[in-house]
């Protein structure tokens, strides 16, 4: 086995008693997928994405299982090269040439999407799901007013009349908060800061009407005041249209104050899933409890802080059994061998042997 | 031991535009960004002190000044208690002890150079009189130090990850024997569980080489841990400065605590 890590410093730390949070009683499993109270927006099942064929096929997602339902903000987080921006590529139909959904299925509002084609997809995107990269200029135009662009996709994808999609571009612009819209609508995207830019994007991804809103990193290089605005605009937009959100990010903390639900991602699979405060409090995972605890405090200076040894694997080493053991504080022997199974608690899950009944009998080896 | 590592006064700094023939010929008043307006603050030697401020608040081009890659137009910058703007040329002393660590040091390593290498230039310029076995034990040392592998030098800079690039960094200033480091968003670009990692890396060096830190950031959870002393950065002036124990238990100017107030936490916010 090799592990790529960040340094050679000890692999596994002391080790000590599990810490397993309280828990309410494990349940069987449920046949309606009663964790959610509403029937799911987009549903992803057992999705995986390999690069490359045949013997040297590399598996950059496995397995993930994911639901949201309607007016949802699902938050997305783990550490880079955890997969997370390859599974919103795959939701969308954009993977790179190399890469294929190997198996896996996914549906949004009982339509099956995965199996469309380019064509098919090009139409989805934009109408059914709306897009927010953490780049604004990846989605702007630089030599259209920001008012064409959007009267633009305003026509294409709601087949309004050029007045009708002027009269609503209006109205978009003031809903995300831009002043003077009939003045404004005249600006190119070089005349607006990087905030307002994204708050256009937003306009944009709005647009169509989606019923899911997948957004990468949106505020990564906006600084901190500015990223709280642009997440509140983007949760309360599509809360108030019944949108589905799926917020991708490496920050815990815009999780936190964001996202009903929250998955974290490791090695390209969710290793755990659960309502925002209750994960956030008390998290299952080992790595989710290494994440939050990585953020330095902010209301008093402790000596060190907790960290998480090594570094995420690369593709080509993700080590054996858990993909998490070398890293891990609470691993066992049989971490190593077995690949832990999603264990339900509730609204809950994780993917770790620390719940499983029998560990050997929980995963199996993948 | 001097007074102060570090002490500006009253110290400012204009970028302006470069004006073409026609601004020239038409008379277009100059115009210019004062991106450092009259700051004074001392860092103490062997503690860290912190500027925290939004992005374009002059937090870099006081970096840029400190080390000497920019000139202030007004004002006066102490290193050590000499002054570094009366004219005087820069001894190579004064540069070992100043060493510069930047937010992706992808840019500063050359990415074809080797780690050992990049380690061992410093070590060679002090003229410490090494043998090359003595440096190769040197860099071995240093990577060890910094929680890499003495293998890891005969890797290239550019198969390293952000992390390992950021510890590269850092052995290259401790092989400088550096004194005073300024640390410009050392660990903005890195994930939060390789954060930790390097912020611990950076205070136990600290404690072990008595090391002096001007550290800046944007991020104010980063700057409650690394900080002994914090200014608040706001449009190129300092709005507060003083002990982090005080600026961020009873924090005095509304710029200070608006920071605070929009950092966003794990902990879920008690009422939604
Ligand atoms: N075109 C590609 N070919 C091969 N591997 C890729 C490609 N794109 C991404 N990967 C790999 O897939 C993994 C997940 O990447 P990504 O989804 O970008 O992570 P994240 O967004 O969580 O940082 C990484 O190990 C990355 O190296
Ligand atoms: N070399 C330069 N030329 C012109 N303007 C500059 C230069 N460096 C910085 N500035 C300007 O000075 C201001 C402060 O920038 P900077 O010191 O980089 O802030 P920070 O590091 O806090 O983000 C900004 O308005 C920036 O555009
Ligand atoms: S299954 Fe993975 S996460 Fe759980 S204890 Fe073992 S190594 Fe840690
Ligand atoms: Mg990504
Ligand atoms: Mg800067």
């Amino acid at each position: 086995m090799t592990v790529v890590l960040d340094s050679h410093e000890t692999l596994y730390e002391p080790r000590r008693k599990p810490v397993v949070p309280d828990m309410p009683p494990k349940m069987a499993p449920d046949t309606n997928q009663g964790t959610h109270p509403l029937e799911p927006l987009l549903k992803v099942e057992d999705l995986t994405v390999t690069f490359g064929r045949g013997e040297t096929a590399l598996t950059a997602l496995n397995g993930i299982d994911l639901q949201v339902a309607p007016g949802e903000l699902l938050g997305v987080v783990g550490e880079s090269g955890a997969g997370k921006s390859l599974l919103s590529a795959a939701l969308m139909g954009l993977l790179p040439r190399e890469g294929r959904i190997a198996s896996g299925k996914v549906t949004l509002a009982g339509d099956r999407i995965d199996t469309l084609g380019d064509a098919e997809m090009q139409k989805i995107r934009g109408r059914r799901i709306g897009m927010i990269f953490q780049d604004p200029m990846t989605s702007l135009n630089p030599l259209l007013t920001i008012g064409d662009q959007i009267t633009e996709t305003l026509v294409s994808t709601l087949n309004l009349t050029s007045s009708q999609a002027r009269k609503r571009m209006l109205e978009l612009l003031d809903e995300i908060g831009i002043t003077e819209p009939q003045i404004r609508e005249k600006s190119y995207p070089h005349e607006f800061s990087g905030g307002m830019r994204q708050r256009v994007v937003i306009a944009l991804a709005l647009a169509g009407e989606p019923e899911l809103v997948l957004a990468d990193e949106p505020t990564t290089a906006l600084d901190v005041s500015l990223q709280k605005q642009i997440i509140g605009l983007i949760a309360n937009l599509c809360k108030t249209r019944s949108a589905g959100v799926i917020l991708i990010t490496h920050d815990m903390g815009v999780v936190a104050q964001n996202a009903d639900r929250v998955a974290v991602m490791y090695a390209g699979r969710v290793v755990e899933v659960g309502p925002t405060a209750q994960l956030m409090t008390n998290p299952m995972h080992p790595y989710t409890r290494g994440l939050i605890q990585s953020i330095p405090p902010l209301d008093y200076r402790p000596n060190r802080l907790t960290q998480i040894p090594g570094a995420m694997p690369r593709l080509r080493h993700i080590p054996s059994g858990c993909a998490f053991h070398p890293r891990c504080p609470q691993a066992v022997d049989a971490c190593r061998q077995v690949t832990p199974a999603m264990e339900r608690r509730g609204d809950r899950q994780a993917r770790c042997l620390l719940y499983a009944d029998d560990p050997i009998k929980a995963g199996g080896v993948a | 031991m001097t007074a102060t590592a570090i002490s500006l006064r009253g110290v400012s700094k204009t970028f302006y535009k470069r004006r073409s023939l026609v601004d020239v010929v038409r008379r277009t008043p100059v115009s210019g960004v004062t991106a450092v307006n009259g700051v004074s603050f001392d860092v103490k030697p062997g503690k860290t002190f912190a500027l925290v401020g939004e992005s374009g608040s002059g937090k870099s081009t006081i970096a840029q000044l400190v080390v000497g890659l920019q000139q202030a137009d007004a004002g006066d910058l102490l290193i050590k208690d000499q002054s570094m703007l009366s004219g005087r040329t820069v001894g190579l002393d004064m540069a070992r002890t100043i060493q510069m660590v930047f937010q992706d040091p992808y840019t500063s390593l050359n990415p074809r150079w080797q780690v050992g290498a990049v380690i061992s230039e410093p070590c060679r310029a002090l003229r410490l009189g090494l043998s090359e076995p003595e440096i190769r034990d040197r860099v071995a040392d240093l990577l060890t130090k910094v929680g890499l592998h003495p293998s890891d030098a005969g890797r290239s800079a550019h198969e390293l990850s952000g992390g390992q690039r950021q510890r590269i960094a850092i052995a290259r200033m401790l092989a400088a024997q550096a004194e005073i480091v300024v640390c410009d968003e050392p660990t903005s670009a890195l994930d939060v569980s390789v954060q930790a990692q390097i912020l611990n890396l950076m205070r136990d060096l600290q404690d072990e080489f008595g090391l002096t830190y001007l550290f800046i950031s944007h991020n104010m959870s980063v700057v409650r841990f690394m900080a002994d002393d914090v200014g608040v950065m706001k449009q190129g002036r300092l709005v507060e400065q003083g002990p982090a124990e005080q600026v961020f238990s009873a924090p005095a100017d509304p710029y200070t605590r608006a920071l605070l107030a929009a950092v966003p936490r794990p902990e879920p916010e008690a009422v939604h």
